[in-house]
């Protein structure tokens, strides 16, 4: 089970001990409810948009909403000032949280203040040189505290940039072409690739620690920065503050000057930095020969320059320039100097001192790893040897509950609707009803009298039958199309008890309207209750729908034949309010066996199907629509207690054909089986021609002539509306009549509708064409069979593969169509709701079982899951009860789980977009009696995932969804996305610790931060 | 576990070391020589399986062994120059190594549990140094000096159990040094992964030999050379990787895995070195009869060479202790010599394959 749902890959995990020494929780005083942050972005950059962004569960600065409909990102949000400060203020529980700080021209134009006296871009020094508009620079801060400085400029920005890749495979070795010849070329392939990766509150501390020392600042997020041009007028900071915060300001002024030197601007010249430092993995190239490579001694050089100019210019205007600028400036002049060609730098950072204390964190979240893969592979602890999600004592007993159950119920089910059950009676009745015509047909049914229901309203006579001495059928037509003719299309069979029901009812509430006495003397009850549709139904009823109007229903409906002849409803709506019965419950453990009271409600909406290409193929009922509400209570104390709740909708429902007349479980996701390979002239002609209307308006239309449809469809198109810049559509149904009594038939337009308006000028042939590359033109489906294909190429219409288009008023055709793909019947939403409450004996307690089950289906292929499941002693409620949405308790164990998959469109690399699918999962789990550093503790996890991948027919499964279609090959280069690109992050307390990858096939590994490793399941 | 398949250090050719019982006696201010040379010996399996893969014929064995050298050197007087290109390859185990292999290798179930110790020594090395010659009348004595580059290593232990069970059940703990895309996955560990990029990428060696010659008397020759005496590996800030492995039905695993697997990539400082090789040749020269002796750790072989004129060459006939046989050509500066256990080379268990040729001046 992990295996399969690591498949899918975990994005993160949020684990929180929930005793013991569990406690994590701050405690912040009421003064403290806001605080303040403030820094400076670049030297100077004036109206940048800043903010201080959480770092969401998939690692990635949060994004929302803003008032305009604009993705932003989220957190306490400023704008630079015109001396590059900001201030923003925080909420005090963002205190001690990981945040990325951004700067980006959200707000509109963000300029820089020019630092070099020689002038920027042709503007002059000390004027603001205008930003691109896609600036994004970036500062990670692991840890955010009260008053705290955080600069944001390009250092930083590589900084952040570090944080947030991972190096796998990424070593050099600088190996040499005879080195490789023997390394296999796809571990060479991986060699030298630097992934993007997560932002974690390690990762941003250990990155500004590098890239600190990397240019030689104390701390790049806090330390001062002194613009060059400012180091004159500069009085905050002094002695060494002041050295450093020049030398750190004339390297920020660096970037816009090699940006400029370059010909390029400030981000293209940012993201070539970032490059190099990332792929030396956080190394420069202390000095190069070539004026192409960026190196330390280039960004210090031009730093240095922009410092000295400075320095001379306000030495040149008798301005006083304080000593530590001059110190500032040997110290960069130093650097430079020291430089040797062809020498990395050699940054390192004591990763494992820096790591102490996260130790815990990991530790706990790879014993919570171990510990639910484990009991997740046993869920149902059918090994009671091993750790389990349900204790195996529990799960025996409701096995054995829930196994009584189905064999009272299947008792009571056969009595109801078993082949001499009481629906068997109903729809005799019906039938009977029906043959009888109200008084005007075969009336003398053996063993169904007619009666006349005095209560009727519309006064029909021989409306009722009495069935087996005790159940009234009444029948009513509900819905006329010619009330004067006294026809209808809709009937009701309204079901009531007999006048004087047996022994026994007067003991009923007389809330009861209704009983029905099955085969061995139990009885049905059924309630005043509100129906799905929210209205009040005091007795069943089954509503029948037919295409044609009828004075009464045609005789042989209910019959459950195939008889062409007989005219079966469309529709089929069954409402089966509240009904009680009793029901021994037997076979369970001791003290959940007895006599139990079971309700019901049951509401259904059937559709029926026929084969078109058949027209004796018997009419069959897929749901539409599907309410079961079931509750069982143990008498009399009515502790022990199961209720179900399901709603289903179906999709397909009036175009696949059933292999069974009436509905059954076992026909979703499944083609017709019996569906032809080919069906001989299943397009019988392909026409376009243009008329002219009245007005001089020329209409082109493109008609397709189907077997087994009762109209021709036609697209008409008509010319292009310039006023609104869009071309009107109409679909039409077309029939063939002779007008003009000739003997020929014409096409004649019987009606029209669908109106769609086109955006742009769209013409026939376009729209055609579109049509044909995208298969519309050649697939079709055929309900009742499946997708068939046409193959266009046997016409004028197609040359090879090359579309030819339509000539007007040619008939193409008749194309044979072969099988493509099925029609199956599938699930558009399904909710569905289990609980029980089993009494423990010892405890005096309800122990709760709930499983919830949530599947939406949002378009073809995309849908949204969620699960729930809880379990645990309803007297031992904790909070993680809340936050799981199911109860849990001290023995509790209970999972959350939501998927959802959509579309999205990303670049693929060529300037183009494509189209992935992202699957994203999100689970929270509680888990009791885990055993952790020698205590038992309650755990509970969040773990969210995020796999992308684009479809296709290789050897990789990815993803839930579509894990049978594969997906695509290996990615075709280390950004691409053409592969299955599936990672989890970890995070423990808040903080990510790192991922999982299936890193080969059905092989998971959760990777941590501290460079440890373990792989998940067997 | 250290996949033999994955040690590449073994390349075509093998050679032996025997030219140094080609004295001259001729005075020469210098001269120049190149020489290949391999000694090369595997226990469980021939050299051609401990290269591409053991098969499930594998002997119990606890060692397999080779050191190879290409060497160019020029003398002038008392000094030579060498540079060298080594491939060094060092398998220790215990001797149900073979059985803990085939199990997890293969599945061939042990019908006792098993316990194993491995200790793998593997690089390949460029390397430049020097000698000096100090001489008597009937003797000299010459140590000699050599920096290694390191251009790839792998140094690892190995502890494990296998259990008599069915399938493959085992619990190994393992802990390698390595550069990294050497790193042997087996298809199902993960990829090595330097956590922060921070594994040193520039390795080196340092070793001392020394080699004497002493003539005692006219007719006898005695030779003895002893390879890294002193020596030093020097690998810096290491790729490393520690494992602890779980598979199967495992009842008193030799470390806890918390899973089928994991591990820590954290790369970690190496010094280490290699043991030390004897070399002791004695000739005795009215009967153009040439004794050695090669010693390596737990590697041993004796050998006798007796050379007879093969027109203006000499030809030599070898017999070891190893149980091999071969022949040896010597003309002029010239000399070659195959010496191995099995005519079928895929079979060739011990093999000593050397090839120089030395130019005087």
């Amino acid at each position: 089970m992990v295996h399969k749902l690591t498949s899918v890959i975990l994005i993160g995990l949020l684990l929180q001990a929930c005793s013991g020494n569990s406690s994590s929780t701050r405690t912040i005083g009421v003064e403290e409810e806001s605080f303040g942050i403030s820094g400076r972005v670049g030297t100077a950059t004036w109206g940048s948009r800043i903010s201080a962004t959480p770092i969401n569960i998939e690692g990635g600065p949060s994004l929302i909403e803003n008032d305009s409909g604009n993705l932003v990102y989220d957190g306490a949000a400023s704008q630079s000032s015109q001396t590059g400060t900001y201030e923003l203020t925080s909420e005090a529980e963002d205190l001690s949280g990981t945040f990325i700080f951004i700067a980006n021209a959200d707000n509109g134009d963000v300029f820089y203040r020019c630092e070099r006296v020689q002038g920027c871009d042709s503007l002059a020094y000390g004027s603001y040189v205008p930003l691109p508009d896609d600036l994004d620079v970036r500062a990670g801060v692991g840890e955010l505290l009260d008053g705290m400085t955080v600069n944001v400029n390009w250092i930083t920005d590589i900084a952040s940039s570090m944080a947030r890749t991972v190096y796998i495979d990424a070593v050099t070795n600088e190996l040499s072409a005879d080195d490789r010849t023997d390394i296999n070329q796809a571990v060479l392939d991986d060699i030298e690739t630097a992934k993007p990766g997560v932002y974690n509150q390690y990762t941003m501390e250990l990155a500004n620690l590098h890239v600190s020392e990397l240019f030689g600042i104390t701390d790049v997020i806090s330390s001062a920065v002194v613009a060059p041009s400012q180091i004159t007028q500069i009085e905050t900071v002094s002695g060494d503050a002041l050295v450093e915060g020049v030398y750190y300001g004339a390297l920020i002024a660096a970037l816009p000057f090699l940006a400029e030197s370059d010909n390029t601007d400030f981000v293209t010249k940012l993201g070539e930095i970032t490059d190099v430092v990332i792929d030396h993995r956080g190394q420069l190239l202390e000095k190069n020969e070539s004026a192409n490579v960026v190196t330390k001694f280039t960004i210090f050089s031009a730093a240095s320059t922009i410092l000295r100019d400075n320095i001379n210019y306000f030495n040149g205007i008798g301005a006083r320039v304080p000593a530590g600028a001059v110190t500032a400036l040997e110290r960069l002049d130093g650097v430079v100097a020291s430089m040797r060609n062809d020498v990395k730098t050699s940054v390192d950072i004591d990763v494992p001192s820096r790591l102490a204390s996260w130790r815990t964190a990991i530790e706990d979240s790879k014993f919570f790893i171990t510990d639910l893969t484990a009991a997740v592979k046993n869920f149902w602890g059918y090994d009671d040897s091993k750790p389990s999600f349900v204790d195996p004592v529990h799960g025996r007993r409701v096995d054995s509950y829930y196994l009584a159950h189905e064999t009272a119920l299947n008792g009571v089910a056969d009595l109801a609707f078993g082949p001499t059950g009481a629906l068997q009676q109903i729809l005799e009745g019906a039938e009977a009803l029906a043959r009888c015509e109200f008084g005007n047909g075969d009336c003398s049914t053996e063993g169904f009298p007619i009666e006349t229901d005095s209560d009727d309203p519309s006064g029909l006579p021989s409306d009722r039958v009495l069935i087996d001495g005790n159940l009234r059928l009444v029948m009513r037509p509900i819905e006329t199309s010619d009330a004067d003719a006294g026809l209808y299309n809709v009937f009701d069979f309204e079901i009531e008890s007999a006048d004087n029901p047996e022994d026994g009812v007067e003991a009923i509430p007389s809330e009861i309207k209704n009983a029905l006495v099955l085969g061995n003397g139990k009885k049905l009850y059924w309630y005043t209750e509100a129906i799905s549709d929210g209205s009040i139904t005091t007795r069943p009823y089954v509503r029948v729908f037919y295409e044609d109007s009828y004075a009464s229903p045609p005789a042989g409906s209910f019959l459950d034949d195939s008889d062409p002849s007989h005219v079966a409803p469309t529709q089929i709506a069954i409402v089966w309010p509240l009904v009680r019965f009793e029901g021994n419950i037997d076979g369970a453990q001791a003290g959940d066996n007895g006599e139990h009271e079971f309700n019901a409600l049951v509401e259904a909406n059937l559709v029926g199907v026929k084969d078109p290409l058949d027209d004796a193929s018997q009419t069959r009922y897929n749901p539409v629509t599907f309410v079961v509400r079931a509750r069982s209570t143990l008498e009399p104390d009515e502790e022990n207690r199961t209720e179900l709740n399901v709603q289903l909708r179906t999709t397909n429902s009036s175009s696949y054909y059933p292999t069974s007349k009436w509905p059954a479980t076992h026909e979703f996701f499944l083609g017709r089986p019996d569906a032809p390979t080919e069906i001989t002239d299943l397009v019988e002609s392909l026409y376009r021609d243009q008329t002219v209307l009245s007005d001089g308006r020329v209409i082109e239309y493109f008609d397709e002539e189907l077997r087994g449809r009762d109209f021709i469809s036609r697209i008409k198109l008509y010319p292009y509306d310039s006023s609104t810049n869009t071309t009107r559509s109409e679909s039409c149904n077309v029939s063939w009549v002779d007008v003009d009594m000739d003997g020929d038939d014409e096409r004649v337009e019987q009606s029209c509708d669908t109106v769609i308006e086109l955006a742009g000028e769209v013409t026939l042939d376009e729209l055609l064409e579109r049509n044909f590359e995208n298969n519309v033109l050649s697939r079709y489906s055929v309900p009742g069979n499946g997708i068939y294909e046409i193959d266009l190429s046997t016409s004028a219409i197609v040359s090879g593969t090359e579309y030819q288009g339509l000539r007007e008023g040619e008939e193409y055709g008749p194309f044979s169509g072969t099988f493509y793909d099925d029609i199956e019947l599938g699930i558009d939403r399904l909710t569905a709701v289990a609980e029980s409450y089993l009494k423990d004996p010892e405890q005096n307690a309800l122990i709760p079982v709930i499983f919830e089950l949530a599947l939406e289906r949002q378009v073809e292929d995309e849908f949204a899951l969620s699960a729930s499941y809880g379990f645990g002693s309803e007297e031992t409620y904790e909070n993680i009860s809340n936050q799981l949405g199911v109860v849990a308790g001290g023995d509790a164990q209970g999972f959350y789980v939501e998927l959802s998959v959509s579309e999205e469109q990303i670049s693929d690399g060529e300037g183009g977009l494509k189209t992935i699918e992202v699957e994203r999962g999100y689970w929270l789990i509680s888990r009791s009696n885990v055993s952790m550093g020698g205590t038992d503790q309650s755990v509970l996890a969040q773990i969210a995932t995020r796999t992308e991948y684009t479809q296709g027919n290789d050897e990789t499964a990815c993803g839930f969804n579509d894990r049978d279609k594969l997906s695509a090959a290996a990615p075709t280069d280390a950004t691409s996305n053409d592969g299955c690109e599936a990672v989890a992050y970890l995070t423990v307390r808040g903080a990510l610790v790192g991922t999982i990858r299936e890193e080969r096939d059905n092989v998971f590994v959760a990777r941590f931060i501290d460079g440890t490793w373990m792989i998940i399941g067997d | 576990m250290i996949k033999p398949r994955v040690v590449a250090i073994l390349s075509a050719v093998l050679a032996s070391t025997t030219s140094a019982a080609a004295e001259q006696n001729i005075k020469h201010t210098g001269n120049m020589s190149f020489s290949l040379s391999a000694e090369a010996s595997s226990e469980p399996v021939p050299i051609d399986q401990m290269i591409e893969g053991w098969e499930q014929d594998a002997d119990p064995g606890e060692y397999a062994y080779a050191d190879m050298s290409l060497v160019a050197s020029a003398s002038y007087q008392n000094f030579t120059l060498n540079a060298e290109r080594r491939w060094f390859y060092s398998l220790k185990f215990s001797p149900d190594t073979t059985a803990v292999y085939l199990d997890a290798e293969f599945g061939i179930e042990t019908q006792q549990d098993r316990d194993l110790n491995l200790v793998a020594k593997v690089f390949q090395a460029r390397g430049i140094g020097g000698s000096y010659r100090f001489e008597g009348e009937n003797w000299s004595v010459s140590p000699a000096f050599m920096v290694y580059k390191l251009i790839h290593y792998q140094f690892g232990s190995f502890v494990g159990r296998s259990f008599a069970d069915e399938g493959s059940n085992f619990s190994a703990s393992l802990s390698y040094y390595f550069d990294e895309y050497r790193f042997p996955s087996f298809d199902t560990l993960p990829e090595y992964e330097d956590p922060q990029g921070t594994a040193s990428q520039d390795w080196f060696g340092y070793s001392a030999s020394v080699s004497g010659n002493w003539s005692p008397t006219e007719e006898l020759d005695l030779a003895l050379q002893v390879k890294d005496l002193w020596n030093l590996l020097d690998m810096g800030n290491s790729g490393h990787r520690s494992i602890c492995a779980e598979v199967g039905e495992v009842t008193d695993p030799v470390c806890s895995s918390g899973g089928a697997a994991s591990g820590d990539d954290n790369p970690k400082v190496l010094e280490t070195s290699i043991k030390s090789t004897v070399i002791a040749n004695a000739v005795y020269k009215p009967l153009d009869v040439y004794v050695q002796y090669y010693w390596h750790d737990v590697y041993r072989n004796l050998s006798i060479e007796k050379r007879y004129p093969f027109g203006n060459a000499q030809l030599g006939l070898v017999g070891t202790s190893k149980r091999q046989l071969g022949a040896a050509l010597y003309w002029q500066g010239l000399s070659a010599s195959y010496i191995v256990d099995d005519l079928n080379i895929k079979q060739v268990r011990d093999a000593r394959i050397g090839l120089s040729y030395q130019y005087l001046w």
